[in-house]
């Protein structure tokens, strides 16, 4: 019997341990999985303005700053990772941060600092 | 803190509205009601309309066709309310900016309380999302919790 | 005059109950499916929150009944809780009142869906089409299974009555006889689909209807509904444990394990059942009322008679 089945997984469900997990309330955060592309790190220090991130972003989230800099806007990436992939001197990384949450959309943007 | 504003922080029903989403955020979204992340543990409820809703999480970009709905369906939530933008297309185009049929970023259509990029975002980030909202918009997040 | 204090005293009483109740059903909803859950509290809350919240009243609504249904509603299910609260607590003997429980509680759905109904809404419509379905379908069986209690104290259809003669045997009905435990196994058949929970959720169902003749209601006219349901969901428990179960202790024992055993009633008919099943169509809830508890409600009753006969 079907009922039987799920009477039974409800049961030891109900005596057994939750599966949730505490994270907005506890400070615990999750961890993310291998390879999972998150917020953008842009080392504008080592990079060299080829804008080859420019022309390979396929959302046009990367913006030309001032003095050959790139700016990422993060509100608008798609999160492909071919930045990353194609930049000749590993100057954009994407990291595991996920948490991209805002109250204002400029704080999407990530760019050269002087 | 009165008894209203911390039920109404306790309780933020909320109302999915999918405007020409490619689905992955909707997928990411109902992620989040799940066993694993448990929103209902915050008081929070998927609700079929929008009259029941206080949170209104809208995901995908505004297209033309969808425009009057978004309106509308913002108009018909009772106050107080809150908006949540979920994934990049709602916060602000994402790759569809530039087609004929997009109609700006959400924030030009309707005022959005708390923005969560990615694509898709992750289950915890939408529940980010929407305790932040809730703790702009009522006063203090849900849950027990006062922010971080 | 009396009575009517009393009931207007009981309905605060009653309500605090139901949305204990109510809590701990979410509770322990969210705790089979392996999750934390809302705090206890929960209810409350949303209360609260939904009397603090804007009226929306759509323009194609018959503005008085759409507007007015919900209070009716809930001030329905609150007396007709109230009045076996009453009953219960002080023995009180009231002709009838037994059938005067079962027409508020009855009305009080009624009046929810059709309120919900005159909001021109088609989703409302579909559902207060199911809904006057499903209501016939189980009334039937659980007045049949009432008239069983009321055959075994004589023929009286007074709550008191049927109290008193439990107190007198020293047991509940179901527990002293065949009749009576078909009576409340009809009676707990029918209780998912007075409680709209699945299996026999068909009237309010999210994915189907969108939450039916709910649909267009939101903030207090929604907190009332909230109400009317919990509350009548609730008494029907409590009218169940006190017409079947009746344990007798002294006066405010005996109200207090009557309230005890309605909360497991309950918790086995309502919370159980919404959980573990999935949802069937409108004709098989319609069928299934009128098939399995109808027969066993109709033989509790004729066993009960036969008992009566020999007594007599």
């Amino acid at each position: 019997m079907k009922i039987g089945v799920m009477l039974r997984d409800a049961l030891r469900r109900l005596l057994g341990r939750p599966l949730t997990i505490g994270y907005p309330l506890k400070p615990e955060r999750p961890a993310t999985p291998r390879g999972y592309r998150g917020m953008i790190a842009y080392d504008w220090e080592t990079c060299i303005g080829c804008m080859l991130c420019l022309k390979v972003c396929p959302s046009g989230a990367v913006s030309v700053a001032d003095r050959r800099k790139v700016t990422f806007d993060v509100g608008r990436c798609i999160f492909c990772g071919q930045c990353a992939e194609i930049c000749p001197v590993g100057a954009v990384r994407l990291t595991s941060e996920f948490e991209m949450v805002a109250v204002d959309r400029s704080a999407y943007r990530v760019g050269p600092r002087w | 803190m009165g008894i209203v504003s911390g039920s109404r922080a306790r309780s933020p029903w909320l109302f999915l509205l999918n405007a020409s989403s490619c689905n992955g955020c909707v997928m990411e979204f109902l992620a989040a009601l799940s066993p694993r992340y448990d929103v209902e543990r915050l008081g929070c409820v998927l609700v079929g309309t929008p009259r029941q809703a206080d949170v209104l999480v809208i995901v995908g970009p505004v297209m033309r066709k969808m425009l009057p709905m978004i309106v509308r369906t913002y108009e018909q939530v009772p106050e107080p309310k809150a908006v949540v933008a979920v994934g990049s297309c709602a916060v602000s185009g994402g790759p569809f900016v530039g087609s004929y049929a997009f109609e700006g970023p959400l924030d030009d259509v309707v005022p959005v309380d708390v923005y969560v990029a990615g694509c898709p975002p992750k289950p915890e980030a939408i529940i980010r999302g929407i305790y932040e909202a809730v703790a702009r918009k009522f006063g203090r997040g849900p849950g027990g919790g006062d922010g971080d | 005059m009396e009575l009517h204090l009393a009931t207007a005293a009981s309905a605060p009483i009653v309500l605090l109950v139901s949305l204990v109740y109510e809590g701990v059903d979410r509770k322990l909803r969210a705790r089979m499916q392996g999750r934390v859950g809302p705090p206890l509290l929960q209810p409350f809350y949303d209360l609260v929150k939904l009397f603090s919240k804007d009226r929306i009243i759509p323009f194609t609504a018959a503005y008085p009944l759409f507007n007015y249904a919900p209070l009716l509603s809930a001030s329905c299910a609150l007396a007709g809780g109230a009045l076996v609260f009453v009953v219960l607590v002080t023995g009180l003997q009231l002709a009838g009142d037994l059938l005067l429980v079962f027409y508020l509680l009855s009305s009080s759905s009624l009046l929810a869906m059709v309120g919900g109904a005159s909001s021109g809404n088609p989703y409302a419509a579909i559902s207060l089409s199911r809904g006057l379905s499903v209501l016939l379908s189980y009334k039937l069986p659980m007045l049949l299974s009432v008239l069983t209690a009321a055959i075994k104290a004589g023929g009286t259809l007074s709550l008191a009555s049927v109290i008193a003669l439990q107190a007198e045997a020293g047991g509940g009905i179901a527990t002293l006889s065949l009749g009576g435990a078909l009576a409340l196994l009809a009676f707990m058949l029918c209780m998912p689909a007075e409680g709209e929970v699945p299996p026999f959720d068909v009237t309010t169902a999210k994915t189907e209807v969108v939450h039916g003749f709910l649909i267009e209601y939101g903030g207090p006219h929604l907190a009332l509904v909230k109400i009317a349901k919990g509350v009548s969901r609730f008494s029907t428990a409590l009218l169940a444990a006190s017409l079947f179960l009746y344990t007798p202790a002294r006066p405010p024992l005996a109200a207090m394990l009557c309230l005890l055993e309605a909360m497991c009633i309950a918790v086995l008919t309502i919370t159980v059942p919404g959980t573990v099943l999935g949802r069937v169509k409108p004709s098989q809830v319609v069928r299934f009322c009128l098939v399995a508890p109808t027969s066993i409600a109709i033989l509790s009753l004729a066993i009960s008679l036969l008992e009566a006969g020999g007594l007599a």
